[in-house]
């Protein structure tokens, strides 16, 4: 089988070749730092842990939505609570041969 | 610990190698001593390269080193509303990874009758060291309370 003159084998590793140049990804967007809110109630010091790898260089798995994660976990830990103040971000990292785990820890003052 | 105990620790560290971040402490900013009509968008970016996938360049203080660049690019106003986005990419040698920063600053109000009074403080001391003469003083006085109930 053959795709415009060409063996379809070459055109898929030529696509794959392209897929894999330019392999990349971006988390989106997350607020750590909110303004807080007008009377807020200091409802004690929390944290909130999110894991996430990319494996095998390419397969990005759980690790885009590490920040959204971390602080959802943060503040679930506090019922009621709606934002963080006095935030500590930190990411720590392991190699394991297929690939790259990494953890993202926020802590903070949970308020309402 | 016999050779057996020492292949496995040996292979162990070289199957697994990690690394811990620089914690980063973002400082809330006094919001009510700040003047939210005048918000400013400041952003600030730090790149890292994980060499092979385990060879940190960058990677471990890239959050802690682009706050530092957002605090810069904010210079005298106060950071809320801290944004985090984290991008990566392959890059044949391993993985480039980018922090990029997104805040809004505020500058402190102002505080007008704490200006006025030290003007007026400051106008008292130059009547007192006789710099300036009575009328002066009063006129001087007047105009400064004029422009402060004008506003």
């Amino acid at each position: 089988m053959k795709i415009q003159n060409r063996p379809i084998g070459r055109t898929l590793c030529l696509a794959l070749l392209l897929v894999v140049l330019i392999a990349s990804c971006s988390s989106q967007r997350t607020t750590i730092v909110p303004m807080p809110p007008e009377n807020m109630q200091k409802l004690g010091r929390v944290e909130g842990k999110a894991y996430g790898t990319i494996f095998q260089m390419f397969f990005s798995i759980f690790h885009n939505s590490r920040t959204d994660r971390a602080y959802a976990d943060a503040l679930a830990k506090a019922p009621g609570a709606t934002a963080l103040i006095d935030v500590t971000l930190q990411e720590d990292w392991l190699w394991y041969s297929l690939g790259t785990f990494s953890i993202l820890t926020i802590s903070g003052e949970a308020v309402r | 610990m016999n050779i057996k105990t020492k292949l496995i620790t040996v292979l162990l560290s070289a199957v697994m190698f990690g690394c811990a971040g620089t914690p980063v402490h973002f400082s809330d900013a006094p919001i009510a001593k700040l003047d939210l009509s005048q918000r400013h968008k400041v952003r600030a970016r730090a790149v890292g390269l994980l060499l092979f996938d385990f060879i940190p360049i960058g990677v471990n203080n890239r959050q802690a080193y682009a706050y530092e660049l957002l605090k810069d690019e904010a210079g005298n106003n106060y950071l809320t509303n801290i944004a985090i986005q984290e991008v990566w990419r392959w890059v044949f040698i391993g993985h480039k990874y980018v922090t990029i920063l997104t805040a809004d600053a505020y500058p402190l109000a102002i505080d007008s009758k704490q200006i006025l009074t030290d003007k007026i403080e400051a106008l008292k001391t130059l009547y007192a060291g006789g710099e300036i003469s009575e009328k002066e003083y009063e006129k001087a006085r007047q105009q400064l309370l004029s422009n402060f109930l004008k506003q």
